[in-house]
This record gives structure tokens, C-alpha cells and sequence, in this order.
């Protein structure tokens, strides 16, 4: 499953959603706070305008008080001309702004001035404007000698009378020295005649012929109203300038401030940048916020997530590590808790559940139980077990098999002795959670150690057939959930052991029967000797082998293969074995042997077993082997001399199914040192693990490689070759004879007479 | 160890076709198989051998069991293509003696036919 959006986007989406109006706030701020900015740089420049209007004007100011003053100073009393010249000529080099001073009458005619006169009138239009009423007039202004000069002219007046003019010529190149404001270092700052010439380029300070009449806030400054400059190209830096236009209104002419664009908002553009640089860094920091605080929350849950997976894949009992207080910590206890039960519950589950697989099975009670009882211990977290058995006979508690640190027990317990004999008593399950109660009720136990016990009835069919104990070494409470588990168990286990007692009261029947029927591993007559092996399988069968001693020191030789398993096969062996005794002890042929045997076997109803059977007489006196065979593989006759053992071919139908049916009998010549191996077709039909068969060829080769043994040595030589090739599975019974006959001592006959039939 | 069984009918014959190694494991499935057809009324079976390459004394048990089974309920059973290491087999335990044996299926069947309770 992809995780789509995962916590730290949301949150992180989250923190971005509500810092929108924030943001929009501050955006909104930003602008007005940039606008502010800007405007207040206008005012900026709005302020240098007035103040330098205000210079100039005051520049002016001076000149015409100045030029009062010397005009007062010389009408008021009779003063020599010559004494007027000196004085204006004082007052120049005070004021070196004046380049000239000219005392004059009303009607213009030059008295006298400093430097001396050149012309001999005052005329103009700035006399005209005295004349038509002005007290003080200024001209326009004009380069001389490189020199922005321009005339002022003041009337003197007497009572109302004008009785002088006095007539300037001002330098206003000096303007900016007059004028302490020299601007802000970045500003251009002009004043512009009543014709929109530059007066003074206080930057510069010569006069440029640029006229800035243009712009229209420098018009309507010239008119007498203040303005500013938005943006003006400035022809001399070729950069946009902004500024403002302030009237001198005493002069009808205009302060002009310009400033570069970039300059004058410089410091607003660098806020600017400034606070959205912390703007910026505030969402960051949210941002970093949000990733950091997300991480806190989805690594331990993606945490869990995957010892939730890990869990559910079945490791049982993953815990996490718990290293928080909040909830997420809680979650990790409650995690671990729930793994915990989990856990528990799979090795309840588990213990139990083995005790039903193991009850399908007819498997061995020592093999069953061990497991079976380790892991119910542990499921119930107890240090050892044991299962003790009721004798059916005398009702008593057989000693049990132990596991863990239990301790077993010497002795038989009696019905309601002890704590398994009370259990068994009671038919119920007995706790016992402290050692003074142990103590009290199983003295042996608390003897040995044990604190607390836990121990259950085995019931089948209503009857206890043992006890389940579970002991701990320390004072144990298992619970009421506990004994249920082992109540449980015990039921289960119960019916389990209940069919391997019973499949082993069988196997035992069926070994009884089946040592009976089997002589000793060796024989030793006068005129054989005989060993034999026999190997069951796993269930118990019906082969048989058998050694008779006869009349007349003969010997009957007989093996005999009942097809099938169980007991009633071995019970079929055994009929077979006793009739077939019977049979030759009369001293019979073995055809008339097998014949009488077939027809006692064929008559009984019902039966689907069958039995193969071969029978010789070897009878020494005559050193013949006298044979007949239903059905059975044909033994293997190694004579001294040959290379190899042949088969004696019989044949003969299968005893217990043909009604009548007749068998042959044949003779073959032994002599002493041969060797005649009789075995069933669990040796020559013993499989290799890739499928192939024994065979009789590789019997044979046995036989022969051991010809030189005893017949136990060669017999054994067989079973080994044969249990090597077949490995550990073994499906069929292995019988096998290996007789050798003897050389004949007569007088041994009537010896034989004594040997008893060995069993 | 494999073995197939497979089960056919020849008119009111039933046909049963043993193909691999009939032994201790494999036994049931035989006897299963011929279970069903000797039940019916009469029981007339033929067992073809022909690609049966093992048969140990637990296939010969059930084959026998059959053959006893079909014979009190007055049927008949042959067993056709029998391989020459199996006839072996069957001529040592003489039960070639017992049911009779084919070398073609169409032989076996027309013996079943004739309802051989005794060979």
C-alpha cells in the first residue's frame, strides 16, 4: 500500500494552510510598508526642494538687505562720492558675491559704484520693475566672463519717497557656497530661472543650458506650486531620476531636487529584501517545524508498523522499544503487551495442536510424549513435567517419565496418594500454588524442591488411565487459564497415549507370538547346522523359519512367508508352523506335507491371507535334500567347488486358495560342506533408496563371499549386506536360513533324538 | 513406486489397466479399484498386466483375495499381457494354476466369458 500523503505532508501542509493569512498579512504590510517607503523618499526630496528654495530665497534676501543697507547708509546724510565708492567697495570685499554695486537716482542715472561705473545709466527690465513699483527687482540671470551673474536692484526710499537705487551684480556661482545645503551627496540639485534655465547646479556648479521647463512639475513649481518628480531621464547622468520642484516664490523661479531612482530607493529596495528574506526563513522554519515534528510522529509509528508486520508474519512476541511518555509510548506498551498475549497464545496454540497431530498418528509412547510435554511445560511457563501411568491391574500410579526439572519418583503411588495419586483419585485437576500446601499434600515432591505443581486426570472413556503433572520451582499460581490449557492438553494427550498403549499391547501380542514361533539364531545338529535370522518390520509379520529334527536323523527344513501384517497375520504364521510340525513329525513327504497343509488352510472362510511355504527333508543317510514349495521363492543351494549358489526351482501354488491343489516333490543330492540358504522376499525385495531391488544376484554373491563362515558368519554377512543396501526403511520381514550340512556321524543319530526342539 | 490404475468397460467386462510397480504402498489403490467391480452381479474382470513392471506378494494377496471373491460369487477373472518376469512370478506361487493368464486382452475377455470359476 503506498502511502499517499504521509504525516509530515500533512502537518506540513497544515502549518502552510494557516500561515496563509499570515502571509497575506505580511504581503499586504510589505506593499504598504514599501509605499511608505517610497513616499517618505519623495518627501525626502520634497524636503531638500524646500530648503533649498529657502536658501536661495534667503541668499537674496541678504543681498537685497545688504543693498538697502548701503543705499540707507548713503542718502541718509550727505556723504562724499568718492566715500560711497570705498564703502560699496567694502561691502564687495565682505561680500564677494557682489561683482558689482552701483548707487544710482530714481531715474537711473549712475552716481557712483564699486568697481568704478561703466555705464552710465541703469536700465533694464529689472529697472523697470522698480520703476513700476517693485522695491526690489532680480533680473534674469546671465554668464559673464564664465560666471552665472544676475542684477538685483533695490529702490531706496525715503518717507515714502525713492530717493536711490542701488544696482548689484551677484555672483551666483557663489550661490552654493551660500547655500549650506549641499544636499544629500546623491542629489542633483538645480535651481531654475523664471525661463526654465538652470541657475545653479549646486552639483556642478556651472550653469547648463538644459531647460527642464518640460517637466511638468518643474512648470508648475515655476508657477508657484510644489510638485514632485516621478521620474525624469536625466539627459547629463542618462539615469531616471525622481525629486521634486519647489517654487522660490519671492523669485518666481524653482528649487529642483532629482535623485537616481536606484539611489533614493535604494534603502527601501534593501528592507524590502530584508524582510522578505525573514519572511522566506519563517516558512522554513515553519517548514522545518512540520518536517521535524512529522518525524517525531511517523517514525514510531512506521515503528510499530513494522513489528505489526513482523508479528503478523509470525515472529511472535516482537517487542519495540518503549522510549516516550506520550501517547505514541503508550501505544508501544500496549504493543508490546498485545505481542506478549499473542505470543503466549501461539505456544498454547501450538502445544495443544501437537497433541492433535500426534493423536492421528500410531506413533511409539516414547516417542510421543517427550515433545509433547516439553512444549506443554513451557506453554504453562513451568520449569519440568512428568506422566505417570495407572497400572490397570492394581489400580496403582506407575513411576513416570520425567522432563525438565522435575524430579521423577522412586516409587508406585496409590490411589490418592501424593499429589498425582490425589488427582487420579479426584478425576479432576489439583493446584498446589505454595510449598507449605505442596509439603502437606505431596511430601516428596516439596522434598525435592518443587513449590508449585499443577497436575491433571489423563481420562479416556470415563476411566483415568494417568496423570499430567507440571511443576515449578518457585511458589506459582497458573490460573484458571493455566489448568484449562493443561486440561486440554490432557484430554488430547489422553486419547493419544490411549491408542499407543493399545498399539503397543499389540505389538507385544504379536512379538509373543512371534518368538514362538522362531527357533534359536543357531542349531546345531549332527548333521546340520543352522542359523537363522529373522528381522520384523516395523509391525509385526509372519515369517517364519523352523528346524525339525525327525526320525532317522533327518531333518526338516521349512521357511514360510505369510502375506500381511498385524496379529493376524503372526496367528496364521503360528497355525501354519504347529500344522506343518504336526505334519512332518508323522514323517511325511513334503509334497503330502504341503497338500494336507493347504487343505487345513483352504477350508477356512473369510480369510484373505495367504502363505508361501518351503519345506525339505534332508534325510543324511542317503545325502539327499527331499523339497516342495507353495509358492515360496526358491531357496539357493551353494555346492563345495561351484563358483556360485543356483536356485532349486520349486514351484507349487500359494497355500490357502486353491482347493485340492496338489504339489511336487523333488529330490536333489547334498553332500557335506554345501550350503543351502532359505529367505523370504524381504531380503531378495529389500529397496535401495533410488528403487532398485536387492535381487538375487546380489544374494547370491553374499552367500558366496561368506562360503568359507560358519552359517552364522555367512547369515550375517547377508542381513548386514541387505540392511546396508536398504538403509533405514524397511518395509517387509527378513527371514533367512543358512544350513550347512555335516559330514554324517552315524552314532549321532539317535542323539538327535534328545535335542529338543528349541524355541 | 508409481502406479496407475485405470478402469474400463469391454461390453459387461470390467477392464482394469495396471501401469507401473504394484507393491506394499501402491497395493490399495489395486485392490480399490477391483473392490468396485467385483461387487457387481456377476463379477466379470479383466486385469491387464501389460505395463506393470513390479508385483510382490502383496499385489499377488490382492489378486488372489479378488479372484477368491469372484469365484463364490460365481463370476470370472483372467489377467491378460502378462510381462515374463511377472509370469514368473505367478508360475512360482503356482497361482497360474489358480487364474488364468492371457497373452491379449481379447483372449482374457472371451475367457471371462466363460466363467472359468476353476482353471
Amino acid at each position: 500500500m503506498r502511502r499517499r500523503v504521509g504525516i509530515r505532508g500533512k502537518i506540513a501542509a497544515a502549518l502552510l494552510v494557516c500561515m496563509i493569512p499570515v502571509f497575506v498579512l505580511a504581503v499586504v504590510l510589505y506593499t504598504r510598508h514599501i509605499a511608505d517607503r517610497r513616499s517618505t523618499v519623495v518627501r525626502t526630496q520634497e524636503d531638500l526642494a524646500r530648503a533649498l528654495a529657502r536658501d536661495v530665497a534667503t541668499f537674496f534676501a541678504n543681498t537685497v538687505h545688504t543693498e538697502r543697507l548701503a543705499g540707507a547708509a548713503v542718502t541718509g546724510q550727505p556723504y562724499p562720492l568718492g566715500g560711497i565708492a570705498q564703502l560699496f567697495a567694502a561691502i564687495r570685499t565682505t561680500d564677494p558675491a557682489f561683482q558689482r554695486l552701483l548707487l544710482a537716482a530714481p531715474d537711473g542715472v549712475v552716481e557712483t559704484g564699486a568697481p568704478a561705473p561703466q555705464v552710465s545709466r541703469v536700465s533694464g527690465p529689472v529697472f523697470d520693475q522698480l520703476n513700476r513699483g517693485a522695491s526690489w527687482a532680480v533680473g534674469t540671470p546671465y554668464l559673464a566672463d564664465g560666471r552665472p551673474v544676475v542684477e538685483v536692484a533695490t529702490l531706496v526710499m525715503e518717507r515714502g519717497v525713492p530717493t536711490a537705487v542701488i544696482d548689484g551684480i551677484v555672483d551666483l556661482g557663489m550661490l552654493p557656497a551660500a547655500v549650506p545645503t549641499a544636499a544629500t551627496p546623491a542629489a542633483d540639485a538645480l535651481v531654475i530661472d523664471d525661463a526654465g534655465s538652470i541657475v545653479v547646479d549646486l552639483r556642478a556648479g556651472v550653469r547648463a543650458a538644459a531647460p527642464l521647463r518640460a517637466v511638468p512639475a518643474v512648470a508648475a513649481a515655476l508657477h508657484g506650486r510644489s510638485a514632485d518628480i516621478e521620474a525624469f531621464e536625466n539627459p547629463w547622468t542618462h539615469r531616471r531620476d525622481i525629486g521634486a520642484a519647489v517654487p522660490i516664490s519671492s523669485l518666481g523661479w524653482a528649487a529642483v531636487v532629482l535623485v537616481p531612482d536606484s539611489t533614493a530607493y535604494e534603502p527601501v529596495r534593501r528592507e524590502a529584501l530584508l524582510e522578505a528574506g525573514w519572511l522566506c526563513a519563517y516558512v522554513a522554519v515553519g517548514l522545518g517545524l512540520a518536517w521535524v515534528l512529522g518525524g517525531e510522529l511517523s517514525a514510531p509509528i512506521q515503528q510499530l508498523a513494522a513489528a505489526a508486520r513482523r508479528v503478523g508474519r509470525g515472529e511472535a512476541g516482537y517487542r519495540v522499544p518503549v522510549r516516550r511518555t506520550d501517547e505514541l509510548g503508550e501505544l508501544a506498551v500496549a504493543f508490546n503487551d498485545m505481542s506478549e498475549q499473542v505470543e503466549r497464545s501461539v505456544s498454547e496454540t501450538s502445544a495443544v495442536q501437537a497433541v492433535s497431530d500426534a493423536a492421528l498418528s500410531t506413533v511409539r509412547l516414547d516417542e510421543l510424549l517427550p515433545p509433547l510435554v516439553r512444549r506443554i511445560v513451557a506453554a504453562l511457563g513451568g520449569d519440568g513435567g512428568a506422566v505417570w501411568f495407572v497400572d490397570e491391574n492394581t489400580g496403582e500410579l506407575v513411576a513416570p517419565q520425567a522432563f525438565g526439572s522435575h524430579p521423577g519418583a522412586a516409587r508406585r503411588l496409590r490411589p490418592g496418594e501424593g499429589l498425582a495419586g490425589r488427582t487420579a483419585q479426584e478425576y479432576r485437576a489439583v493446584q498446589v500454588t505454595d510449598p507449605d500446601a505442596l509439603r502437606a499434600i505431596d511430601a516428596d515432591l516439596a522434598a525435592q524442591g518443587v513449590q508449585a505443581a499443577l497436575s491433571v486426570p489423563l481420562r479416556v472413556g470415563g476411566r483415568t488411565i494417568g496423570v499430567v503433572e507440571v511443576i515449578a520451582r518457585t511458589p506459582r499460581d497458573f490460573g484458571a487459564r493455566g489448568i484449562r490449557l493443561l486440561e486440554t492438553f490432557a484430554d488430547r494427550v489422553a486419547l493419544a497415549v490411549d491408542n499407543a498403549r493399545a498399539y503397543e499391547r499389540q505389538q507385544e501380542i504379536g512379538r509373543i507370538i512371534q518368538q514362538a514361533l522362531m527357533p534359536a539364531p543357531s542349531v546345531r545338529l549332527p548333521s546340520v547346522a543352522v542359523a537363522g535370522r529373522y528381522q520384523p518390520s516395523r509391525e509385526v509379520g509372519g515369517d517364519f523359519y523352523a528346524v525339525l529334527p525327525l526320525e532317522d536323523g533327518c531333518v526338516g527344513l521349512a521357511i514360510a512367508d505369510v502375506a500381511g501384517k498385524g496379529i493376524p497375520a503372526a496367528t496364521l504364521a503360528a497355525r501354519t508352523r504347529y500344522l506343518l510340525e504336526a505334519l512332518a513329525l508323522d514323517g511325511r513327504d513334503p509334497a503330502d506335507v504341503l497338500t494336507r497343509l493347504n487343505a487345513a488352510l483352504v477350508s477356512d472362510a473369510g480369510t484373505n491371507l495367504f502363505v508361501s511355504v518351503y519345506y525339505a527333508v534332508f534325510a543324511p543317510a542317503r545325502g539327499v535334500l527331499r523339497s516342495a514349495s507353495a509358492g515360496h521363492l526358491p531357496p539357493i543351494l551353494l555346492r563345495t567347488g561351484a563358483l556360485a549358489p543356483s536356485p532349486l526351482d520349486t514351484a507349487g501354488v500359494l497355500l490357502g486358495i486353491l482347493p485340492g491343489a496338489r504339489y511336487q516333490s523333488r529330490e536333489t543330492a547334498v553332500r557335506p560342506g554345501d550350503v543351502l540358504v532359505l529367505y523370504t522376499d524381504g531380503i531378495t525385495e529389500a529397496r535401495r533408496a533410488d528403487g532398485e531391488l536387492f535381487g538375487d544376484q546380489r544374494l547370491a554373491a553374499a552367500v558366496a563371499a561368506a562360503r568359507d563362515g560358519t552359517p552364522e558368519e555367512i547369515a550375517d554377512a547377508v542381513m548386514d549386506a541387505v540392511a546396508e543396501w536398504a538403509g533405514a526403511g524397511q518395509r517387509d520381514d527378513r527371514a533367512l536360513a543358512v544350513i550347512r550340512f555335516l559330514p554324517v556321524v552315524s552314532t549321532a543319530i539317535s542323539e538327535q533324538r534328545e535335542e529338543a526342539r528349541v524355541t | 513406486m508409481e502406479l496407475d490404475v485405470t478402469v474400463r468397460t469391454d461390453g459387461n467386462v470390467t477392464v482394469v489397466d495396471v501401469s507401473g510397480e504394484v507393491d506394499l504402498y501402491t497395493a490399495p489403490r489395486l485392490e480399490e479399484a477391483l473392490a468396485k467391480a467385483s461387487g457387481r452381479t456377476p463379477p466379470l474382470i479383466v486385469v491387464n498386466l501389460g505395463r506393470t513392471t513390479y508385483l510382490d506378494s502383496t499385489a499377488l494377496r490382492v489378486l488372489t483375495a479378488v479372484f477368491k471373491r469372484v469365484r463364490e460369487r460365481q463370476g470370472g477373472m483372467a489377467i491378460a499381457e502378462v510381462q515374463p518376469k511377472i509370469a514368473k512370478l505367478f508360475t512360482l506361487t503356482g497361482l497360474d494354476q489358480v487364474m488364468p493368464l492371457c497373452p491379449t486382452e481379447r483372449e482374457a475377455v472371451d475367457k471371462v466369458h466363460q466363467r472359468p470359476a476353476t482353471a
